[in-house]
């Protein structure tokens, strides 16, 4: 697949920290990329500024469609729609007013941009909020308001940071269906916190530690590769080491653990559970458990004492 | 650009219209009561016998103007910029940055005709002055040069500046100059001569005496009209640099 983003060797520096240390990797024209990582530290809302323009890296290159983000800046900055974690409008003027202020230098087809308006108002459930003045609005409201000024543009990169952060449940959901519907239109970068969405929603999964990227692919990938899909509780009457020794070896088995009567492990797919049952004929088993993983146990597993969940 | 910054304007005055409209019509009269009314028993010999309601009238017209101006570009290029309001957005359009000060400054020049033209028919009603047709037609294109001047002082102010008291120090420091040290009440002559000497050098000093030489005495002094043009387009230009270097860092 042709690259949307190419990061090569990109560093931040803020107040002498690094914030983004040497980062080089590439997005995917049109994928769908979760960014994750902790608040203070990770890099994350930099590294979400640095692709929509707003910071410029200290050094490194960066390149948008494979243009060079420093010399091609103003062809760059039309592909580009970025809403940031912050309310970022006039707050004397109504949002609609914001709106037309804003895209009015994108030199855009007014006939194109006014029908792409309509749409965008329609599906975000829009009407007479757009004519109130921004400062007398919520927070939730805002940051629909700001992804309609984004996408009414047909933007070829939708950088997100927190795109659902103060809205109600219903605005939320709205709000990530209208995201999944354009997914294929556009290469789409966003920050969150709620990790059910992120599971549903993305081709691969950027998780940011130190500013460093620490963990980078879908989530099956990631669960396969890190602790397995599943993870398996057997409880006995009395489990004792030989036997635990021997499940030991099965085949595909991941991470096995013996507490006291209790046996634990991980595995990729639930026929492991049914090699280990043919070892346990004649053994009183008290109580089975099977958990399916999320991406949440993923990160606990990994960051337990580092804050990232 | 110039239209898309003006339709704000328009949209900013329309959303607050009684409060511009009535800060239009307020301050003049304040003015001529706290600065014209005291300085005309105060002035009992005018310098050239020059009638004080005809010297008064250009200096007055001048501080309600710039005074009009103080907010849009307090608002536009200082608190949106530390509030990180609108400016962020506007930092990622593809428009160059530079272009969008010079716009701001072209609208803002725009908006102030408008508020000059209002301000001096006030000013004609209450102060009357009895001028003639010609003589207001002479003095506004000094009015335009003065505001353009002002305007620039304050968009740097507003630029460099990102603390709000220091900011608010910075406007009354910069009003008092209009009002006392720029000519536009007191002659330069009222002065020690050496402060006097320094204020009349001064750009906004400059401008204001060819325009009372233009008005009072019918004679043009084109070298500092060019050359305080020459001055607005090059510190306009600084100033496009200094925007341009503050938006992205």
């Amino acid at each position: 697949m042709e690259a949307s983003i190419t990061f090569k060797k990109v560093g931040q520096l803020i107040d002498g920290k690094t914030i983004l240390a040497s980062l080089s990797f590439g997005i995917e024209r049109n994928s769908t990329v979760a960014i994750i990582g902790d608040n203070d530290d990770s890099g994350l809302t930099e590294f979400l500024r640095i692709i929509a323009g707003l910071s410029v890296p200290n050094y490194g290159s960066l390149y948008i469609h494979g243009l060079d983000s420093i010399k091609r800046q103003s062809e760059i900055r039309k592909l580009i729609g970025y809403v940031p974690f912050k309310n970022d409008m006039d707050p004397w003027l109504t949002a609609e007013q914001n709106i037309n202020f804003i895209n009015s230098f994108y030199n855009i087809d007014n006939k194109i941009l006014k029908e792409k308006y309509k749409f965008y108002t329609n599906a975000l459930e829009l009407g007479k909020e757009l004519n109130v003045e921004v400062n007398r609005l919520s927070p939730g409201v805002l940051r629909k308001v700001t992804l309609l000024r984004e996408l009414s543009r047909d933007p070829k990169i939708l950088v997100l940071d927190h795109p659902t952060a103060f809205m109600n449940a219903k605005d939320s959901s709205l709000t990530w269906n209208l995201l999944q519907s354009v997914q294929n239109d556009m290469t789409m970068i966003y920050s969150s916190s709620s990790l059910n969405r992120i599971e549903n929603f993305h081709d691969r999964i950027l998780v940011f530690h130190d500013g460093k990227i620490d963990l980078d692919d879908n989530l099956a990938n990631m669960l396969k590769n890190w602790m397995g899909y599943y993870q398996f509780t057997i409880q006995f009457d009395k489990f004792l080491t030989p036997l635990f020794n021997k499940i030991g070896g099965v085949k595909n088995i991941i991470s096995p653990t013996k507490k006291e009567n209790t046996l634990v492990f991980n595995a990729n797919n639930r026929s492991v559970l049914l090699r280990v049952m043919t070892l346990l004929t004649g053994v009183s088993i008290t109580d089975i458990n099977i958990k399916r993983f999320h991406l949440r146990d993923l990160l606990a597993a990994r960051y337990i004492h580092e804050g990232i969940v | 650009m110039i239209s898309a910054l003006l339709i704000r304007r328009f949209w900013i005055i329309k959303n607050r219209l009684f409060t511009t409209l009535g800060l239009l019509l307020i301050l003049p009269i304040f003015l001529n009561v706290i600065i014209n009314l005291p300085f005309k028993r105060l002035v009992v010999n005018p310098l050239w016998n020059i009638p004080h309601e005809q010297w008064i009238y250009p200096g007055l017209t001048i501080i309600v103007v710039v005074m009009m101006m103080i907010p849009s570009v307090y608002r536009d290029l200082f608190e949106l910029r530390i509030h990180k309001k609108l400016l962020p957005a506007l930092v990622l359009t593809p428009i160059s940055k530079s272009l969008y000060l010079y716009s701001f400054l072209i609208t803002v020049l725009i908006e102030t005709v408008v508020h000059t033209i209002l301000v001096m028919v006030v000013f004609s009603i209450l102060i009357v002055p009895g001028f003639v047709v010609l003589d207001y037609l002479i003095m506004f294109p000094f009015f335009l040069l003065f505001i353009a001047l002002g305007a620039n002082i304050l968009i740097t102010l507003s630029l460099i500046v990102d603390k709000t008291t220091v900011y608010n120090l910075l406007m009354l420091t910069f009003f008092l100059f209009i009002v006392f040290a720029s000519g536009t009440v007191i002659e330069f002559e009222y002065f020690p001569e050496i402060i006097g000497n320094i204020f009349r050098y001064l750009p906004t000093g400059q401008i204001m005496q060819s325009l009372r030489m233009a008005l009072f005495s019918g004679v043009m002094n084109w070298l500092i009209v060019i050359s305080t043009f020459v001055t607005i387009i090059l510190w306009a230009y600084l100033n496009g640099i200094i925007f341009k270097k503050r938006l992205i860092k």
